[in-house]
């Protein structure tokens, strides 16, 4: 067969991108094997009992690269192989920035054939129109505009899926296709679950909380958050997880998503219950007819996060015995109950995630009714942004709202801190409730945009003999780059209690203000 | 810049000891080669402690525009890499791998090995020509230096370890990996294991493997190896609650690519070498 070696001397490429080319070259055409090594002696004899080596090979020494790659057509195959291995060899490493411009989405495609996904972040009322025009090229869709009218998102739904494309939103924030983060993500060990997401920071959290049992992601797959609407149908839901069945490096299927129309969580039901890999969903606030629903199908259904990570990381072969559950700190509730003065009876929860904001709020509506929220189901109960504070109050910060004409909350907290110092000076306050979210995208310091203000809240509340509590939430992983330890030091260090999980945050919010033991 | 910790062996042998020139750029970490032919490394913060390493209080070492071949050089206490990058070492914490004593417990070793079996990155990477081959003499090898430790017999350790160093596709040959992780567990537990380090030694000659991969072995060879190879072998000898266990391991494979699949596939071997005796 048609073999052609070259040797790189002196070539330091890491480990990463060595195994990545070698793959790669594996699958060009007409490559029967393809070999980037380093040329230590040891693979010298590999190779020599392979029958592929050769002068230049014996030379080699161990900082040495060799390329090889065995063909199975002529020679002038094996000379374009081993071009195209080389080529793989020489462009620029992921992670250094592009100095390319393209202009439009179908010179970029042409530029770079080998691309299949064009990420789409533009004025709401051009989106669908660039949406439309990346699947004409050919190319997956991830639409982070939002604005997006709801009857162009399902005739671009319905396109990519006739097209066998993914549409992945509008108002796609978060997505990990083959190892990559998109947008807003979190940097999550590789592994063998796959998630479907009608929610961005759902999706966070499901990757993080996998993540942090130990586990890791093979694709996360994003919707949007209209997708689950009886309008759309979970188009790209029931796409994701065709996806998911039929890819070899998924074993488990996980979706996550805020509250689903009841017919449509029902047919993204029968879709996991049709699936031979296991299958746990997350629908958060889902009531007792939904989980009987998912019962009698055979699908694992949760309407909290960490169950619902913990149950996909177990179907995945972990035993719970050996994770560390973060179990709930009852005698910090009741530390954190003795402190507060029979007024402080309320939550106040400023969330950045939309997501995180809803968990917390399911948890309080479960011992509470007085629960307002500018993202509430129930009209009678639902606050504008610049409302003040009735009760139980939970603001998503990253409601239109709020992010109309300004950055989203994860990247410019103004709004935030403007609001944490109104509710600090509310005596009726017993404890306010924050999310800080690491990951791709986000804030570079997400805390310490925050620690003024509340360090200065804290020493006011102080003052006038009043214990203020603030809760915080630190969404990322030990491989984020703002540094999770780092952050939640912060937080500790300026007298904030840290939770360990979005569940576990809601949990602490309602029982520090509540009494009994049903936490 | 501000060195937030250093490998105490790298900082005992002087600063001015540190000049030399830049061999690599990584997102994750800078070789240098010294004047005198050894390696060291500056890593970013996110990176654990490991012998021969400077970790900076930085995330990504790309920005600075380094690039191969920029000279290194030391003035006082401050590392000068053309004009890109000045790295003040004297706040840097000196780092030595923590030591773990008492009996290994079987039932975090059992959890340990499903984490390794679960979580570690199996195939990826093993699936070419050499890769392929790499497999089957790791697992010989680990059989044959199981057998010359009960057998106590120095000379099989060291023929079985020749078969495998520099074996592998990497930057760091997996078969390397998996002598630094046998090696310096074996450092750790000794008893019957003591034969290994000398006899690992003396395979990590000039011109056997990367040079990389040499520093890394031969330090291990000397009881010193990346920090969560430390802190998994002091899990699995009852340090800490047993939940710690598969976070601690996530953290030893987390090490490159494949390399820390293959150093906690080292350091597991070990373990049961030592059981077993």
């Amino acid at each position: 067969m048609p073999t052609r070696s070259l040797i790189k001397k002196n070539k330091y490429i890491d480990s990463v991108s060595l195994m990545a080319i070698s793959t790669k070259a594996a699958a060009l055409d007409g490559v029967v094997n393809a070999v980037a090594a380093m040329a230590t002696p040891m693979n010298k004899d590999v190779l020599t009992n392979q029958g592929l080596m050769t002068d230049d090979i014996a030379e080699a020494t161990p900082g040495d690269l060799v390329l090889i790659v065995v063909t199975n057509g002529d020679e002038a195959g094996a000379d374009a192989a081993m071009n195209a291995l080389i080529g793989l060899l020489d462009r620029k490493p992921t992670g250094q920035a592009s100095e390319i411009v393209h202009h439009t989405i179908a010179a970029a495609a042409a530029a770079r054939p080998d691309a299949n996904i064009a990420v789409i972040s533009v004025n709401g009322q051009y989106a669908a129109h660039e949406a439309g025009k990346a699947l004409d090229a050919g190319l997956n869709v991830m639409l982070f505009s939002d604005n997006v009218p709801l009857a162009d998102e399902i005739a671009l739904k319905r396109r990519a899926h006739d097209a066998g494309l993914m549409m992945m939103g509008p108002d796609c924030g978060t997505a990990i296709i083959g190892g990559i983060s998109l947008c807003f993500a979190n940097k999550v060990r590789r592994g063998r679950i796959g998630i479907v997401a009608a929610s961005g920071t759902g999706a966070q959290e499901m990757s993080v909380r996998i993540h942090d049992f130990g586990a890791g992601v093979s694709e996360l797959i994003g919707t949007g958050g209209r997708d689950l609407s009886a309008e759309v149908g979970a188009i790209m839901m029931l796409d994701g997880i065709a996806a998911l069945d039929t890819d070899p490096g998924t074993d488990v299927i996980t979706v996550i998503s805020k509250p689903p129309a009841a017919a449509v969580a029902e047919k993204v039901l029968d879709r996991l219950a049709a699936s031979e890999k296991p299958a746990v969903a997350c629908f958060l606030g889902a009531g007792p007819e939904l989980m009987k629903a998912a019962e009698v199908r055979g699908v694992q259904l949760f309407n909290r996060t960490k169950p619902a990570a913990l149950a996909a990381v177990i179907a995945g072969g972990a035993r719970e015995a050996d994770l560390d559950l973060h179990e709930i700190n009852r005698p910090l509730i009741e530390e954190v109950r003795a402190k507060l003065a029979p007024e402080q009876r309320y939550i106040r929860g400023l969330f950045c995630g939309g997501t995180l904001c809803d968990e917390a709020m399911f948890l309080a509506l479960e011992k509470f009714g007085d629960v307002y929220s500018n993202i509430q189901k129930d009209p009678a109960k639902r606050l504008k942004g610049s409302d003040p504070s009735r009760a139980h109050t939970f603001l998503d910060f990253g409601d239109d709202e709020f992010t109309n004409g300004k950055p989203h909350p994860m990247i410019d907290p103004s709004n935030r801190i403007e609001r944490f110092n109104a509710e600090s000076a509310d005596p009726e306050v017993g404890v306010i409730v924050m999310d800080f979210v690491l990951g791709y995208g986000s804030n570079p310091d997400p805390v310490g945009v925050m620690l003024p203000a509340i360090i200065e809240a804290k020493g006011a509340a102080a003052k006038t003999g009043r214990h203020l509590e603030v809760l915080g939430y630190v969404l990322g992983t030990d491989r984020d780059e703002q540094g999770f330890e780092e952050q939640v030091k912060k937080l500790t260090d300026a007298g904030v209690t840290w939770a360990s999980s979005s569940t576990n945050t809601g949990i602490l919010a309602r029982e520090f203000v509540s009494e009994g033991e049903d936490a | 810049m501000r060195a937030i910790s250093a490998d105490a062996e790298l900082l005992h042998r002087g600063a001015q000891n540190l000049a030399g020139r830049v061999l690599s750029v990584f997102g994750k970490a800078v070789n240098i080669r010294a004047i005198d032919g050894s390696l060291w490394a500056m890593a970013g913060k996110t990176a654990p402690d490991a012998p021969a390493t400077i970790r900076l209080d930085v995330t990504s070492l790309h920005r600075y525009g380094l690039s191969a071949g920029t000279p290194v050089t030391v003035c006082d206490e401050t590392v000068v890499i053309a004009a890109c990058l000045m790295v003040d070492l004297a706040a840097a914490a000196p780092w030595d791998p923590s030591r773990s004593h008492g009996p290994l417990d079987p039932q975090r070793v059992a959890v340990a090995d499903r984490a390794l079996r679960r979580y570690g990155i199996r195939t990826e990477g093993r699936t070419d020509l050499i890769g392929a081959a790499t497999s089957a003499r790791i697992a010989s090898a680990i059989a044959e230096i199981g057998h010359a430790v009960r057998r106590q017999d120095a000379a099989m350790v060291r023929a079985a370890a020749a078969n495998i160093v520099g074996l592998g596709v990497g930057l760091t040959p997996s078969g390397d990996d998996v002598l630094t992780g046998l090696t310096f567990s074996a450092t750790q537990l000794g008893g019957p294991l003591d034969i290994v380090p000398e006899a690992v030694g003396a395979v990590a000659t000039d011109g056997a493997t990367h040079d990389l991969s040499l520093t890394m072995l031969r330090a291990a060879c000397r009881g010193r190896a990346a920090q969560p190879m430390a802190a998994v072998l002091a899990a699995l000898r009852g340090v800490g609650d047993v939940t710690r266990i598969v976070p601690l391991m996530a953290d030893l494979i987390a090490i490159g690519h494949t390399s820390g699949t293959d150093q906690a596939e080292g350091l597991l071997a070990a373990v049961h070498m030592y059981m077993r005796m």
